[in-house]
């Protein structure tokens, strides 16, 4: 997937340039991610479209936040795509996501 | 701003973080909340001055958390901010017409978040400084009302009593006793019609012009003409008053009643009996060439008249007529009461609806 995984100066920009306070959020994002991220893979085994949408949507706004961008979009779009209840392109969009995640943790342990 | 509460409720650890961050660097002091029932119990124990809140929130979802926000006591006219995303039009609208001020859109800018509650901030607490402002010359307006009542002990020489029971704070019922001349007293009791600021300001311009126009020279007819051509000229259409003139000469023992549109005065005779005087007549204020009743009679000294505002008759399902034998056999069982107790245990006893309108009774002793 193409683009930038972490954008930081946009989050910095909206943070008014307070580094600080980023890193604060920074950690915060690390230390809940891999539950945010779990509570996708469990409305996605569960096919439960509604559940989906809302853990994608939780996904997508923490990733925002911090500018972990390419990871917001890919939720953003399986937010989008779950009311569908299309569970074999769902499965994909969850695959892309849980990649996505890795990706980003990497990134953002980095700092 | 340095004693303004915010709430702050969104299920995302990173925003409250933000959000606090950014409010308590400008001197707010804010609660957060990660749920909307721990939101409504926050707000039920302290009550914010601005709200922040998340739509998707897990549990109760933020509209169903804002309508229940707008029960509680303190908050129903507190700014509520919504946080939602960029996809989320229809939820903004929906957020508008339960009453939310503004959005702000995630992931938000501090910036724009910091103006955003400032400017509702500060709306909502010019609002309230003017809320509080009119309360504070209301308050005055009833202080100068009152001031301006004439009590009984200041003339004990007109030998009255009086119970008056204002729905609000400045009520639109009015009474008033004027020295004539010697042993001659004049008793008015007058009712303006509405209940509002503008029914006070009334009440308050007729006592003025009873005063102006009460008299040796003037007769009690005399003094309502006068009061009914300046009311004419002044009041605005649809607004009228009600009122009984009474003119006691303790002299020759001649009561003399002019009525405008009222409720008939009583007369607890000493000798026994309680007769209703009715003088009829057109109200104050709507006729330029109004008529109004007249009532003479001879009383007796130990005689007592009561004059009163319809408020003491009002009773659900009482009629008129009935209110009226009510008064005259409550009167007639309150006989042996002490002047200066009767007015207000006839209005006891009389027990009208509670706050649906002023109470006026005022006593009179021959």
């Amino acid at each position: 997937m193409e683009g930038n995984v972490i954008d930081k100066d946009e989050a910095l920009g909206r943070l008014e340039g307070d580094l600080e306070l980023w890193n604060e959020i920074r950690e915060i994002w690390l230390e809940d991610v891999d539950a945010l991220h779990q509570a996708v893979v469990d409305t996605f085994r569960q096919k439960t479209p509604d559940g989906l949408r809302r853990a994608a949507h939780a996904i997508k706004g923490a990733s925002a936040n911090v500018g972990a961008v390419r990871l917001a979009s890919v939720a953003r779009e399986l937010e989008l795509q779950s009311p569908s209840a299309d569970w074999t392109a769902l499965a994909d969009h969850v695959a892309r996501l849980t990649r996505e995640v890795e990706i980003a943790k990497k990134a953002l342990a980095e700092g | 701003m340095t004693s303004t509460r915010v709430l702050a409720v969104d299920d995302e650890r990173a925003n409250l973080h933000l959000l606090a961050t950014a409010l308590r660097n400008e001197g707010l002091l804010v609660d957060l909340a990660t749920s909307g029932e721990q939101a409504l119990e926050t707000a039920r124990s302290t009550p914010p001055d601005l709200v922040l809140l998340d739509i998707g929130l897990p549990g109760l979802d933020g509209f169903q958390v804002l309508e229940r926000f707008r029960q509680l006591e303190g908050c129903r006219t507190t700014p509520v901010i919504f946080l939602t995303s960029l996809e989320e039009v229809s939820a903004k609208l929906h957020g508008f017409s339960l009453g939310a001020v503004d959005y702000v859109v995630k992931p938000f800018h501090l910036e724009e978040l910091r103006a955003r509650v400032r400017i509702h901030l500060q709306l909502s607490l010019s609002l309230k400084a003017l809320a509080q402002g009119q309360a504070k010359r209301l308050e005055s307006l009833v202080a100068a009302q009152r001031s301006i009542l004439t009590r009984p002990e200041e003339h004990p020489e007109a030998r009255f009593s009086v119970h008056f029971q204002p729905v609000q704070e400045a009520g639109g019922d009015l009474y008033d006793v004027v020295e004539i001349g010697p042993g001659v007293h004049g008793y008015f009791v007058g009712d303006v019609s509405g209940h509002d600021l503008g029914t006070s300001l009334v009440a308050s311009a007729a006592t003025a012009l009873l005063r102006q126009n009460s008299g040796p020279a003037w007769s009690p007819e005399d003094t309502l003409r006068m009061i009914n051509g300046a009311l004419v000229d002044w009041l605005p259409s649809g607004r009228f008053l009600t009122g009984c003139l009474a003119r006691l000469n303790r002299n020759t023992h001649s009561l003399r009643l002019v009525g405008a549109g009222h409720p008939p005065p009583a007369l607890l005779q000493a000798r026994g009996g309680v007769s209703l005087l009715d003088c009829p007549g057109d109200v104050l204020g709507a006729f330029r060439e109004a008529q109004f009743g007249l009532v003479e009679r001879k009383v007796q000294p130990g005689d007592v008249v009561v004059t009163y505002t319809d408020g003491l008759l009002e009773k659900p399902g009482r009629s008129l007529e009935e209110s009226l034998q009510t008064l005259a056999e409550t009167l007639e069982g309150l006989r042996g009461v002490p002047l200066e107790r009767l007015p207000g245990q006839l209005a006891r006893e009389m027990a009208p609806a509670a706050g649906a309108d002023d109470v006026l009774v005022l006593a009179f002793a021959v």
